[in-house]
């Protein structure tokens, strides 16, 4: 189990360091200068410059590189130019509401994309509508699916506010994200379900299902044991890879209600030049990224006995 | 993301310069001090000259309210730190925290605040400030001179990244005096620094705060001590969410005493979000609304969109290039229909502009003097296509591609460009539109090198108080910030600077429209429109103040119970 | 079943195969890149004449779709936008495929410490959100079709190299390529004759399914403000466009450009499906 965690780990880090080093490189190459619009309109030559060098941007590149690394292992992210602020104390409140938007989304994905992806398996008929749905479903960009359910939950029903942060208690915050969070889930759940439905079909169609019901053992009681259990793998995958993603897909949706998370933060920094903050929020992207899918990994291998045996010998 | 236009704004913010007349009019003179030095502008009352009625005030609220939920313009501020603040945002905010020396007023007169009077000595190299004695701050603590001569003193120290450094230039020194006074000595005249005690760069905090929390101050973190209507407590600017106002009942000025108990700023930076927000009845009001969803709140039956006078204006600069040549820039300033522009695309929410100084921002002073000049000045109305043909025909430049430069993501920015350039197609002038990121559109503003391959850039400015000589010093010198296509027009160098030194309203109203007449056929810039401040109010509140004097007063004081 | 049965049998019924979800698909798609081709000839309009006084209209005999906020008409730019919302996707999966499948048969093929790179490399680009490499992309190379196309297809190729990488590992061990060689085939042949029609099927499906998502990551990059520049009429930028007229209770060029992209993203997916499926049952 320890090698099993190690590699996601190493191979975390290393990806972290690569990718902060390219964005790193590729800001300081991005045109405009976050000290020229820091210092206003008057400032004489001299100011300019004494603000670059507290900025550091007089420093060689690599040397800048290497001391913010530095701070990081230290848990110093460095400060905001535009925030003027500690990036770490920037990022806390922001992430705990990305955090609360993608965690709800994810909620909505495992019960509605798995429950959409059983529903052929329950009966029949139900095989051609949730194809359709589910094919209209993943094709919705999240902002048109985030105006079409503002227009019809918010403003023509008055079920759900239009802002999505809220600074309520728990319920009051569920009422807020509730709009975005499907807004965020839509397609994806229509993915998972997709996905769902094909690897259970495949299950069904399999000998040992059709012997197990010919040997006339109950539906329910096949599907459960026989075809989920199997089914179940591919589906852990990519659930792991959506959870990874919504992370990424908060960009659109915390624009569109309103929602000061850290993907809404993202776009506004790297318009800024504030390199901190970006490099900050990809490690979070990455992160992220390499723990959904080491979880998703190992649920495979819970779920999977053959899998199972395997590492464990 | 919609992020969006934010910092471009602050880079096309354009502050006031330049010598003053003498100001401080009293009128809705809140407290009993003793007024100054003698008044002479009488202050405008009813809605400006030129262009169609715009108001100063809304009805006052009848009584308090709970809390308020507000709108900023253009996002979450970056600080509130009245030495930083240089954006619509951060102005707002930090002006109904912190009490400024001079109060701005609505109808953009001054009357005192924290200073019950000043004066100049006749050498006008000193200025005296006497201050109110019964001030404190939120956390208990008097306002002392040395917390005034601290305060001022921040705008000149470069670590603090001042905005508003140029206007303390000619300062030499500042040092508080007895119990209650504070003395201001100049290196040479400049009157222009009792006019910006009236704005963020005449604000004041306590020292003992600011001091403890260094580079923090003003930040989420650090927070601000200041002596204003409102109050900031700790924790309640919550990164990303909103920053949470609470009265403060011990507000020295009784008639500024919040009638809101708490009032809740929101950070909606999308257009679209703003409009829905304030259909479902979340947001209660905001300023700078976007032009764009004007009728979509107007038609929403949730409240009132009020239009204020304005001094900001939109207007196309050209910088070096085929833009260089005289005649291209007159033939596009011919060919833009001003009157469409303001109708379609800002939804009557401004008026046509034919000259550098917008209307609004003309010395009340000297009203008649400017409007005669103006009705002097050609007024294009887009229509006269064979003329600006004529204008350049056989002109190499016109065969040349324009850049025209706009900040991504503003709709109102679009549309008007994609008009502009097929106005401009009429004439055979190929336009080329590029949107750019807010912070590469600002350093554009102030670096020639982020100017490279761009020949037009889509402004919308500000001026700070109501004189045609801040502006004129920011674009028409030849050493001027703005002045990027290098014009030497020393006839008007030498006007401007002599009406700098004149204190004689109506003369230096001449000299001004003079040096107009002499500059406007260049077209130093194009001028397209000037703007309506646009400001929204839900049913239930009313009382703020409608002109966008807003930025620099605690508009949100007066704001309550509308029945 | 190998490459060389098919070839006497027509070349889109090889493809098609019978199916009729997928003929019907592939029909309609090459219907609309063909009416993106003709929107010059079939355009009633130009898609960037503005006519003030008619802005914000309803659907009317001269505007089928109405106009927009500067009075252009919506159809019009319907039409000409199918163009670069075609283009887009195209261009990134274009990309990403040929560096992908590049990638992944020469890491199979090389072994050892290139493999290794390779695997790294796809790895680093894997756990990076592709809108957040467009967006970074976009600051530096600035506004426009470029940054996000370089950068969504970057973003894209790991996932089409992951695939082919492991098929053709399999691929690789099979007698084929092991006989080519002793023939006496250099590795470029053996891979261009024997291993690359062999993997193509699951090229074509991944390919196409991955376009739906580079339509929309696409799009969303246009609806940020940071894609195709206006006037250029593109379905992300007229959805995003439309938004304020739609407010003001003009909904007609948000409504129907999001509609479109829709309907493009169900075909193409619909068609890769089918693809996808076809090369699961070739041996």
């Amino acid at each position: 189990m320890v090698r099993l965690l190690l590699r996601p780990v190493l191979g975390g880090a290393f990806t972290i360091v690569v990718a902060s080093m390219v964005i790193f490189v590729a800001l300081s190459f991005a045109p405009g200068d976050p000290a020229v619009t820091l210092a206003g309109p008057h400032a004489t030559h001299d100011q300019l410059e004494a603000l670059r060098e507290q900025l550091g941007e007089n420093k060689p590149l690599p040397e800048r590189y290497l001391s913010w690394l530095g701070g990081v292992l230290h848990g110093d992210f460095g400060q905001s130019t535009q925030f003027r602020q500690g990036v770490s104390s920037l990022l806390t409140p922001r992430l705990g509401v990305t955090a609360e938007l993608v965690v709800l989304a994810f909620l909505l994905i495992l019960v509605f994309g798995i429950g959409l992806g059983m529903l052929p398996s329950v009966h029949r008929y139900l095989t051609w509508p949730v194809v359709l749905v589910t094919s209209l479903g993943v094709a919705v960009p999240t902002f048109v699916a985030a105006l079409i359910l503002i227009e019809i939950f918010a403003l023509k029903l008055g079920w759900f506010p239009v802002l999505g942060s809220s600074s309520g208690g728990p319920l009051d915050r569920l009422r807020h994200l509730t709009l975005p969070a499907i807004a965020l889930a839509l397609s994806w759940a229509a993915f998972v379900a997709q996905i769902s439905r094909a690897s259970i079909r495949d299950e069904e169609g399999r000998e040992h299902v059709e012997t197990a019901l010919s040997r006339g053992l109950g539906r329910g009681q096949v599907f459960r044991k026989h075809v989920l259990r199997n089914a179940a793998a591919p589906i852990v995958t990519v659930v792991g890879l959506t959870l990874a993603g919504l992370i990424a897909g908060s960009i659109v949706v915390e624009t569109a209600f309103g929602i000061g998370g850290i993907g809404s933060l993202l776009v506004v920094s790297v318009s800024a030049k504030d390199t901190n903050v970006v490099l900050a929020i990809s490690i979070i992207f990455v992160v992220a990224f390499v723990v959904a899918t080491t979880v998703a990994d190992i649920a495979q291998i819970l779920l999977d006995p053959r899998v199972r045996d395997r590492v464990g010998s | 993301m919609h992020n969006r236009a934010t910092t471009a704004q602050l880079g096309s913010r354009r502050l006031a310069l330049g010598a003053a007349a003498t100001i401080v009019a009293l009128v809705l003179a809140a407290c009993s001090g003793s007024s100054s030095s003698g008044g002479g502008g009488a202050a405008p009352t009813g809605s400006s000259s030129g262009g169609s009625d715009v108001v100063l005030t809304t009805p006052k609220a009848s009584g308090p309210i709970d809390t308020l939920d507000w709108d900023l313009p253009y996002g979450e501020p970056t600080t509130v730190d009245y030495v930083k603040a240089a954006d619509y945002g951060p102005d707002m905010v930090v002006s109904n925290l912190c009490d400024s020396l001079i109060r701005l007023e609505p109808d953009y007169s001054m009357s005192p605040n924290l200073a019950t009077s000043w004066k100049t000595s006749s050498d006008h190299l000193t200025t005296t400030f006497t201050l109110r004695t019964d001030v404190k701050f939120w956390d208990g603590k008097p306002l002392t001179p040395e917390d005034v001569a601290y305060s001022l003193l921040r705008n000149l120290d470069p670590k603090n990244e001042p905005v508003n450094g140029a206007f303390f230039d000619h300062v030499k020194s500042i040092t508080p005096k007895g119990n209650n006074q504070v003395v201001v000595r100049f290196t040479k005249p400049d009157e222009l620094f009792l006019k910006e005690m009236a704005t963020v760069a005449g604000q004041v905090s306590e020292k003992a705060y600011t001091e403890s929390k260094g580079e923090k101050y003003g930040s989420a973190e650090g927070g601000v001590m200041c002596s204003g209507p409102f109050e900031l407590k700790s924790g309640d600017w919550k990164p990303g969410q909103s920053i949470t106002l609470t009265a403060n009942q011990d507000y020295w000025n009784p008639d500024l005493r919040p009638l809101a108990g708490k009032v809740v700023l929101h950070f909606i930076s999308d257009t679209s979000t703003l409009a829905q927000a304030i259909k479902s009845g979340e947001i209660q009001g905001a300023y700078e609304l976007p032009p764009a969803i004007l009728p979509a709140v107007s038609q929403s039956g949730m409240g009132t969109v009020y239009q204020g006078k304005s001094l900001q204006v939109f207007e196309l600069g050209p910088t070096p290039g085929p833009m260089a040549d005289q005649k291209l820039r007159q033939a596009l300033g011919m060919v833009i229909d001003r009157k469409a522009l303001a109708e379609v695309v800002f939804h009557g929410a401004a008026d046509p502009n034919y000259t550098l100084i917008p209307p609004p921002a003309w010395d009340p002073s000297g009203l008649d003097i400017y409007q005669q000049a103006y009705d002097a000045i050609p007024h294009p109305d887009g229509k006269d296509i064979e003329a600006a043909k004529q204008l350049i025909a056989g002109d190499p430049n016109a065969s040349k591609t324009i850049v025209l430069a706009i900040g991504a993501g503003n709709q109102t920015d679009v549309d008007s460009a994609t008009l502009i350039q097929q106005e401009a197609a009429q004439i055979g002038l190929k336009i080329q539109i590029k949107q750019m990121q807010p912070l590469q559109f600002s350093t554009a503003f102030f670096d020639e090198n982020a100017r490279k391959g761009i020949d037009l850039m889509l402004t919308q400015g500000w001026v700070d108080v109501p004189d045609p000589l801040d502006y004129l010093g920011l674009i028409v010198l030849p050493d001027s910030y703005f002045n990027w296509l290098g014009l030497k027009n020393q006839t008007v160098a030498r006007l401007v600077d002599k009406a700098r030194s004149n204190y004689d309203d109506q003369q230096r109203a001449r000299q001004i429209t003079q040096a107009q007449s002499s500059y406007e056929p260049t077209q130093p810039v194009i001028p397209m429109l000037a703007l309506h401040e646009l400001m929204y109010m839900s049913k239930d509140i009313t009382g703020a103040p409608a002109s966008f004097a807003y930025i620099f007063e605690p508009s949100l004081a007066t704001v309550g119970s509308a029945s | 079943m190998t490459a060389y049965d098919v070839t006497s049998t027509p070349r889109w019924r090889r493809l098609a195969g019978g199916d009729p979800l997928l003929l019907a698909g592939a029909f309609l798609l090459v219907l609309m890149v063909l009416i993106a081709c003709l929107a010059p000839v079939l355009a009633p309009y130009s898609p960037s004449q503005t006519d003030i006084l008619a802005a914000n209209q309803g659907p009317s005999g001269a505007h089928w779709l109405g106009t927009d906020s500067t009075g252009r008409d919506i159809y019009s730019r319907l039409l000409f936008g199918a163009r670069l919302t075609l283009l887009g996707p195209t261009l990134i999966i274009a990309i990403a495929t040929v560096v992908g499948v590049a990638l992944a048969i020469s890491a199979v093929w090389f072994g050892g410490w290139y493999d290794a790179a390779v695997s790294r490399t796809l790895n680093v680009l894997f756990a990076l959100p592709g809108l957040l490499v467009a967006i970074v992309a976009v600051a530096v190379i600035g506004t426009g079709l470029t940054a996000p196309v370089v950068a969504l297809a970057l973003a894209y190729m790991p996932y089409i190299a992951r695939v082919l990488r492991s098929v053709a590992l399999r691929e690789r061990s099979l007698a084929y390529v092991e006989a080519g060689q002793l023939v006496g085939l250099s590795g470029w042949a053996v891979c261009r004759r024997h291993l690359l029609p062999n993997v193509m099927p699951i090229i074509r499906a991944q390919a196409t399914l991955a376009f739906g998502s580079a339509l929309v990551d696409l799009a969303a990059v246009s609806y940020l403000g940071l894609g195709v520049q206006p006037p250029t009429a593109e379905w992300g930028v007229m959805v995003a466009s439309g938004q304020s007229s739609l407010l003001n209770g003009y909904p007609w060029e948000s409504l129907t450009a999001g509609v479109a992209i829709v309907i493009v993203v169900v075909l193409v997916n619909m068609v890769g499906e089918r693809l996808a499926l076809r090369a699961e049952r070739t041996p």
